[in-house]
């Protein structure tokens, strides 16, 4: 089992509540560091992901700034890590749960540490795939990825042979 | 009821609406208009909302699609009523994909060709100098070297670059003696390729909620009036000949109106607008407006949609569907040979493929070995084909049971296709399999299909023709008989072409606005 007593108390399936606020300095940090396990145990980053911070920075905002806000979700992100942190220590923890939480994301998530793994990790994973993972597989563009103009010398997609902007 | 008058009345907000507008717009700053919207407003290029796409694949105007079990399909011929259209602020230009294809001179004249369908009043030749309008108006990217159709003018912005995953179907193109070509394709300038065309974060492609925005936010337009939620009940006829007002719902205060205007205009789509004609009953129009002769909503044309999916067992390349529109198209089979064969094609390489979903093999726990297996492991390919229909009398859509949630009626489609259309879809299909097999790919039979059929590309329910047996409205989209009643939708055209019909809607959009500024009738 993945966590605690408090990772695994039961709680609806919806947004956990929340209101439209910005997040604490503590609660940032430790976002910021999930965001940046995730490129860590992926190896799919180049600069430990501070090159896409603004873009982080930018996706809770949005989160946050505007109904349905996620900073009960947040809110309760930063309590499971840490408390996942107590009980199988910093390495160990991200390991768990990033590639062994035994979580299916298709089901609907009825713990507080299945929230933590649905609606932030999940959502996580996809922001920083986005925004610089898929590069690590060879790719120049993808969902979510704004590249710049598509008028500059180098092509905004692998093109086939011969072919230029 | 209330009462209101302009100069327009538009019904209706996508290309078609917006454009005429506009075009009139520019001729008279100060034309009093109305255009009324049934759908809600959906903020556009909101950060939030785009996000949410970006990372739960979810559009904030998911709700505007028709829903399962709302319509009723009852021909013997399925019909699916999904992702067809989006009932809101803007249309169905809120989800286009932003093709811009021509249709070609034999698709103006396909009774005459065929025996078959019906012939446009108009030809290629008349409409030219429009569709240059068109591509300059929807900033179109595309090749001048194509030769598909002939054209006086060329593309506003260069074409987009093959990617790297079409290669090999540009050779089994090329062996086969088919002409690989550029999909043209309406993005601005300040397109960044960000993959999410369903909802472009920087309005880098055309919508009628943005076009309809920018005209709104321009001071000189005093007298142009947008109503979102405002759902039009039915047309008042004051003679044969005197269209007067439309009844008209605020939905947001509950209160009901009429609006009064020298001309109406319905820009409703394919599935609206007879609807709506045919719901108009009175004195003068016991059957509903224009259709003396029992036409409107019938003669459905929408695009049969054929795949060949094939697939192999490595991706040593790794690749990826990187931009969110195919590149690669052909109109070798676009002719008016395959015309009178019963179909004509156009083939176009699958947007999504081939594609491998890294983030969700991330998100299930795959470790990064076992996610570099799969990227380099089976790699799909699909080709897709439209192919052109000519409408039959006996398909008809009409008024179905009870309202949807945005107050309008819902859709009744009687649609069946004809016995020999089987064989003619297996000969196509035979035609595209080719191709992926000359790629050295396997094809599962399964995967070598036609999909539902569905009415994205649906038109000819009010088609043109030049006499009111023939037709529901004439050459200048003027219906048959009325003084001051137009349609301007792709239900006005008399048949469809094997490609997308919204670059020929804009062009027929800027022709009505020069029709309406010389005065009309």
């Amino acid at each position: 089992m993945l966590g605690g007593e408090y990772c695994n108390t039961e709680v609806p399936v919806d947004l956990l509540p929340g209101d439209i606020q910005q997040l604490t300095a503590h609660e940032m940090e430790v976002l910021w560091r999930l965001f940046q396990e995730i490129g860590r145990t992926w190896k799919d980053t180049r600069t430990d992901s501070i090159n896409i911070g603004s873009d982080w920075r930018e996706f809770i905002q949005a989160k946050t700034g505007v109904a349905p806000s996620y900073t009960g979700e947040y809110s309760n992100a930063v309590s499971c890590v840490s408390e996942l942190i107590l009980i199988h220590g910093e390495k160990e923890a991200f390991r768990k749960l990033l590639l062994d939480h035994g979580i299916d994301s298709k089901a609907p998530p009825l713990t507080r540490v299945a929230h933590l793994k649905v609606y932030v990790v999940n959502e996580f994973i996809r922001v920083q795939v986005a925004k610089e993972g898929f590069k690590s597989w060879k790719g120049s563009n993808y969902k979510g990825f704004l590249g710049g103009s598509r008028f500059n010398r180098k092509p905004r997609a692998r093109v086939a042979k011969g072919q230029g902007v | 009821m209330k009462r209101r008058d302009f100069e327009y009345v538009f019904i209706g907000s996508g290309v078609a609406a917006s454009t005429v507008a506009k075009t009139i717009l520019e001729n008279n700053r100060l034309a009093s208009i109305l255009i009324l919207e049934a759908g809600p407003k959906v903020p556009a290029q909101d950060r939030r909302a785009w996000w949410d796409y970006v990372v739960l694949d979810r559009r904030p105007y998911d709700y505007c699609y028709d829903k399962k079990g709302e319509n009723q399909s009852v021909g013997k011929t399925e019909w699916s009523f999904d992702d067809g259209r989006v009932m809101m602020y803007g249309g169905s230009t809120v989800h286009w994909g932003g093709w811009c294809l021509r249709f070609k001179p034999e698709d103006f004249q396909v009774f005459s060709r065929t025996g078959t369908g019906a012939d446009w009043p108009i030809s290629y030749e008349t409409l030219e100098p429009y569709y240059c309008r068109a591509e300059e108006y929807l900033s179109v990217c595309g090749d001048d070297k194509e030769g598909w159709t002939k054209r006086s003018k060329p593309y506003p912005l260069p074409p987009f670059p093959w990617t790297a995953a079409d290669g090999e179907m540009i050779a089994a193109f090329n062996q086969l003696g088919i002409k690989p070509g550029k999909l043209p394709i309406a993005r601005f300038r300040k397109c960044m390729t960000t993959g999410t065309c369903k909802y472009c974060p920087v309005g880098a492609r055309f919508s009628g909620q943005i076009a309809l925005e920018n005209l709104l936010s321009d001071g000189r337009h005093t007298n142009l009036e947008v109503l979102h939620n405002a759902p039009v009940a039915k047309i008042n006829a004051a003679s044969k000949r005197r269209i007067e007002s439309v009844e008209y719902l605020d939905a947001r205060t509950g209160e009901r109106y009429e609006a009064h205007a020298k001309n109406i205009v319905v820009c409703a789509g394919s599935y609206e607008t007879p609807k709506l004609l045919q719901v108009s009953k009175s004195m003068y129009y016991e059957k509903g407006i224009g259709n003396d002769h029992d036409i409107v909503g019938r003669y459905i044309s929408s695009h049969a949609f054929l795949i060949v999916r094939g697939e192999r067992d490595h991706n040593e390349e790794e690749w990826f569907q990187e931009f969110d529109f195919p590149t690669l198209m052909s109109r070798t089979y676009d002719t008016p040979e395959m015309q009178q064969d019963g179909g004509k094609i156009f083939l176009f390489k699958d947007r999504t493929r081939p594609n491998v979903d890294i983030a969700a093999l991330m998100i299930q726990g795959m470790p990064r070995e076992e996610v570099d297996k799969v990227v380099r492991g089976t790699r799909t390919q699909e080709l897709q084909a439209f192919m052109d229909d000519r409408g039959l009398f006996t398909n008809r859509v009409s008024v179905g049971r009870g309202q949807n949630r945005f107050g309008l009626p819902q859709t009744q489609i009687d649609f069946t296709r004809p016995p020999e259309f089987r064989a003619l879809i297996d000969r196509r299909l035979d035609l595209m399999e080719k191709v992926i097999l000359a790629m050295d790919y396997k094809v599962d039979p399964k995967n070598k299909r036609i999909r539902t059929q569905s009415g994205h590309h649906m038109t000819s329910t009010c088609r043109m023709g030049k006499s009111p047996e023939d037709g529901v409205v004439d050459e200048n989209l003027l219906v048959h008989g009325t003084d001051n009643l137009y349609v301007c939708s792709n239900a006005v055209f008399p048949t469809g072409s094997a490609v997308n019909p919204t670059l020929t809607l804009t062009a027929m959009s800027l022709r009505l606005g020069d029709h309406l500024n010389a005065g009309g009738t």
